[in-house]
């Protein structure tokens, strides 16, 4: 395969620039949040993630998607190989649940990139029926295929990357044509499940979270703290923010891992209201662009990647951001393009690539 | 382009909905963020201003108590409380531990660790090992720490187990000296008693407030805002220290040796109010906190224990009778027991008829009764109103009692008599020696005064204003007064409080004490001498008191008197005003009617009722000077008649200046130049 300069002339430039300007302001809180603290040189190695996202990005377009929807099965089987591992004897061998260690103390997270073989997966099933309107044995069998890693990551336990599988595979069926009845039937039972889960399948920090999140006062230093000090800083931003460095729930660690999961109660609390629509503002062009590009998709697998992305891409913006302004319960949801993260920010960008793939396949086909 | 349309028609507007349902979701997320941003943000920014900020009060230095030569009489001096936390010292840095305190803190070492151990096991976090830690210590203990802590390395902890908490605490270098006083502090450094207590505000200045930024671990990350404190102002007192302990001492000896409970004594300046020396017994160490509920027995004596005034009151119905009667110092006034209805006033003195001044002298109660008859309710009453009795002085101490002086509607029938000798009515100490001002500065009632100056550090010296004067006697009563005193000390019952080379007048007094349980008078008295000298321009009034025992204030009280008067002249460098090698003319003072004069020639103070050698009794070639200083026209004529003295006078208003000096002798023929001013 010979590498094509071409592909950079021809990929979605405004998705990328707004990708680009997210990651920025991602890297300038990362920047800020880790002032002074153990986590000073995150910053820097954000960087380096994005440059790496950058080039697997690029490096993903050269394969149309179509060659990549061939090799799911295989990808499909090495995920939940490589998790069932993880689940089964990362701890004891490797002292790990989540990460398998590369090099030079880099490690990469299995169900990060699991993500893109989802996507993967869905759009490839589901175009694989070729009808208007998906059966119940559909669901079930690709509702099936999806629990399997999903119960894997659950297990490590990760409940909120194993949640975040869920909305491509709900965006998917749906796209697939779902009929009201078969939604009315899986919304009953995804409360019944809800339901049995909090009883039987949450571990008692999990339960503790959701209980927190209905109730933070009562756990002010307990459960609730995150929740009532995320609410604190986006609070203390009011209108043009703090600025930079110059958050205090940031600076005086009130708010646990600020340049992670909760980077968006720093930006909120050290840029404030107009700094929060802005981001809010690019992440907002940047899913219509992508739903653009699932729009204008040479064909239904395109259109279903990109859709797949899309909603990867709102569920983790909506929970991430939900959670840092209290209306979600914590769960460890990184925010897209912003929060530190080697793994996520790499599978973020090989996500952006699978968009531009479908793109610059439309006139081919 | 068709066909791609067609075929993705039903997904496209699914998409559609999607998009819709993803609005609908973000509408309210960010309707969340609204809310807390712009809703909520004031209340969100105090809530994270609570967590962050801590406010921490910085003690302000107290001020220093000097005495009028900025001598200190209480200081406050920094010190710290090392401890420790048990929690966070290893087991194996305890010996170390242990032996670091040990050497720097002067401790015995195996006495800490074994409180360390014992603290560690109860898994304490908090140990005290030493308080009060002067600056050496402290500073020796700090300099092993930054030691320490230099040579640590990423592998060992800095020294975080030892605190110090600095705190200041008050000191009284003369313990017991002034105490009532000066007062005392509680362990906050606030002023519980005396002075300590009125001057609160000034000794503690204003304290300061630094608002810290601490981060989720409490941790002192910065200082946001800080308020330096505002140190408190030295107070300068007209005390003089030497005087005081002087007077402290001959107090508590009186008390003491004479079989007394309490006493207490005020020497004070009588035309400025100043408070030389303020002394009651029995005192405290005011280094030492007090014990349960003995804290109201800090208060000073002097000003709240109100008494019978007794037989020293009878100054004033004299000096009333002079004002308000025809009475004069050589009128005639029946003496003996004073009977009215069914009662009967004893008077140890039945004499028949004496001079009034001669009433003064040997302290007749009928005589005293019988003037006040003539003087009258009305006139008594406003004598002793105007002199300051039954109202409180003012002095700048807790606890002042006004003592007792019933208004007139409540007098009964025989009230006159009683209060004419001193009784029905309560006084206290600094009411007598407000009292006894009046005679002795020529007729003003001056509030005493025991503050000369506050000054912070480096700051603008605040000089107290001048106490009030008021006029509330005829210049010429309170110097016939005066002279009349004088008798008491040579012939009367005062003879214990001569003063040798000094004119000295006064008043003795001994009041029997009413025990208000059993509605009698015990045989216990409240003995007491308030007086003056030098008599023709009085430079110091002390007024002494002893309470509960069984002697006369003559013998008692007078001596206490004299010692300290005369440590009082000395120290202001008051020039003797009589020669001391002249004795007085025993044979002839002890006989009625003789003629008082101010140049009158007084004994040692030790010796009394015994005839002096004749050796000594040398006529003097002229007469010695009286003292015109301060006197109106009027009362240099009257003085100048009365001892024989020629004047020259120039200028206007009151005298000014005087040559030759009071005290020294005339040359026959020369008058003595007096200047007026204004």
């Amino acid at each position: 395969m010979k590498l094509d300069l071409r592909i950079l002339r021809d990929i979605d430039w405004l998705m990328l620039m707004l990708a680009l300007a997210l990651s920025l302001l991602g890297v300038l809180q990362i920047f800020s949040a880790t002032q002074e603290s153990k986590f000073e040189n995150v910053w820097w190695r954000q960087l380096f993630y994005i440059a790496a996202g950058l080039l697997l990005m690029w490096l993903i377009c050269h394969v149309d998607y179509h060659t990549l929807l061939g090799q799911v099965p295989w990808l499909y089987v090495l995920t939940v190989f490589l998790l069932l591992f993880l689940v089964t004897y990362g701890a004891s061998l490797l002292h790990v649940r989540r990460w398998i260690p590369l090099f030079f103390g880099f490690s990469f997270q299995v169900s990060e990139f699991g993500k893109v073989v989802i996507v993967l997966l869905v759009a490839r099933y589901l175009t694989s029926l070729r009808r208007t309107t998906v059966q119940n044995g559909d669901i079930l069998k690709l509702t099936g295929l999806v629990a399997v890693p999903c119960a894997l990551i659950y297990l490590q336990p990760d409940l909120g990357t194993a949640l975040t599988y869920a909305p491509v595979l709900a965006v998917g069926i749906f796209l697939a044509g779902l009929r009201v009845r078969q939604m009315a039937a899986i919304a009953l039972l995804a409360v019944l499940l809800a339901g049995f889960s909090y009883q039987f399948l949450l571990r008692d920090f999990q339960r503790a979270r959701v209980v927190s999140f209905l109730h933070p006062d009562q756990y002010r230093q307990g459960k609730g703290y995150q929740v009532i000090q995320s609410q604190i800083a986006i609070g203390s931003g009011q209108m043009w923010g703090r600025g930079v460095t110059q958050g205090s729930q940031t600076r005086l660690r009130f708010l646990p891992v600020s340049h992670a999961d909760f980077i968006f109660a720093t930006y909120g609390e050290e840029q404030g209201f107009i700094g929060v629509i802005f981001a809010l503002g690019l992440y907002l062009l940047l899913l219509l662009q992508i739903v653009q590009n699932a729009q204008s998709a040479p064909d239904r697998a395109g259109m279903y990647i990109c859709m797949g992305v899309a909603a990867l891409f709102l569920f983790h913006l909506l929970v991430n951001v939900g959670m840092v302004a209290g209306m979600m319960p914590v769960t460890g949801i990184p925010l897209p393009f912003m929060s530190a993260g080697g793994s996520s920010t790499m599978t973020t960008f090989l996500l952006l690539g699978l968009v531009n793939n479908v793109r610059l396949r439309r006139f081919i086909s | 382009m068709t066909a791609k349309s067609t075929s993705a028609a039903p997904e496209l507007r699914r998409i559609r909905w999607l998009l819709r349902a993803a609005v609908l979701w973000a509408v309210v997320i960010f309707g969340k963020l609204v809310y807390l941003q712009i809703y909520q943000h004031d209340q969100l920014m105090k809530v994270a201003r609570n967590r962050q900020e801590d406010d921490i009060p910085i003690n302000a230095p107290r001020g220093n108590i000097r005495d009028r030569h900025g001598y200190d009489l209480a200081i406050s001096t920094k010190s710290w409380t090392v401890i420790v936390n048990p929690r966070k010292l290893n087991a194996s840095e305890e010996a170390l531990a242990a032996a670091v305190l040990a050497r720097t803190l002067h401790l015995d070492a195996p006495k800490i660790s074994a409180l360390l151990t014992e603290a560690r096991e109860k898994n304490r976090g908090y140990l005290k090992i030493k308080n009060r830690v002067d600056a050496t210590e402290y500073n020796a203990l700090k300099a092993w720490v930054e030691e320490f802590n230099a040579k640590t390395t990423e592998m060992t902890d800095d020294v975080e187990w030892l605190g110090f908490q600095q705190e200041s605490w008050r000191a009284y270098p003369h313990n017991e000296l002034a105490a009532p006083l000066i007062g005392a502090v509680d362990a906050e450094e606030n002023g519980n008693a005396g002075l300590e207590q009125v001057l609160q505000n000034d000794l503690g200045g204003k304290p300061g407030q630094a608002r810290i930024l601490t981060d989720s671990l409490g941790r002192h990350v910065d200082t946001l805002d800080f308020v330096e404190p505002v140190p408190g102002k030295n107070v300068y007192l007209t005390i003089d220290a030497q005087l005081q302990f002087l007077a402290d001492r001959e107090l508590a000896n009186a008390v003491r040796s004479e079989g007394f409970t309490t006493g207490s004594l005020v020497a004070m300046n009588p035309v400025t109010g100043e408070i030389y020396a303020m002394s009651a017994y029995p005192s405290f160490n005011p280094n030492e906190p007090p014990k349960k509920g003995q804290l109201g027995r800090r208060a000073h004596l002097a000003v709240s224990q109100a008494l019978d005034g007794g037989s020293v009151m009878k100054m004033m119905t004299i000096a009333a009778a002079l004002r308000h009667t025809r009475l004069r110092p050589h009128s005639l006034v029946e003496t003996g027991e004073f009977r009215y209805a069914d009662q009967r006033i004893q008077d140890t003195h039945s004499l028949g008829l004496v001079s009034l001044e001669k009433v003064l002298w040997i302290s007749s109660n009928g005589g005293a009764i019988r003037a006040a008859v003539e003087v009258g309710r009305d006139n008594l009453w406003k004598t002793l109103h105007d002199a300051g009795f039954g109202q409180k002085t003012g002095i700048q101490l807790p606890w002042e009692s006004a003592g007792v002086l019933n208004a007139l509607k409540k007098w009964q029938y025989s009230s006159l008599y009683y209060v004419a000798i001193g009784h029905e009515m309560a006084v206290t100490t600094i009411q007598l020696a407000q009292a006894c001002s009046i005679f002795a500065n020529g007729g003003y009632r001056v509030q005493p005064k025991l503050i000369v100056s506050k000054q912070a550090d480096g700051g603008p010296v605040e000089v107290m204003p001048e106490s009030p004067k008021v006029r509330v006697m005829e210049a010429s009563t309170a110097i016939d007064m005066r002279k009349m005193s004088e008798g008491v000390v040579l012939y009367g019952t005062g003879k214990r409080a001569r003063i040798a080379g000094r004119t000295v007048g006064g008043k003795t007094g001994t009041a029997q004490l009413y025990d208000h349980k059993t509605r009698r008078y015990l045989k216990l008295y409240s003995s007491s001498f308030m007086g003056y000298v030098p008599l023709g321009a009085p430079k110091v009034v002390v007024v002494v008191t002893l309470n509960g025992g069984r002697k006369y204030g003559g013998e008692s009280a007078a001596p206490v008197f004299a010692t300290v008067a005369e440590a009082a002249l000395q120290m202001l460098g008051e020039p003797a005003d009589v020669p001391q090698a002249a004795a007085p003319d025993k044979s002839s003072a002890a006989e009625d009617g003789v003629q008082m004069k101010l140049a009158t020639h007084s004994a040692p103070a030790a010796v009394e009722e015994v005839p002096q050698p004749a050796a000594t009794n040398e006529v003097l070639t002229g007469a010695a000077v009286p003292n015109f200083v301060g006197l109106d026209k009027r009362g240099v004529m009257r003085t100048s008649a009365e001892t024989g003295v020629p004047v020259r006078m120039s200028g206007a208003g009151l005298v000014r200046s005087q040559t030759p000096a009071p005290g020294s002798v005339l040359p026959p023929g020369e008058p003595v130049r007096l200047r007026f001013q204004p």
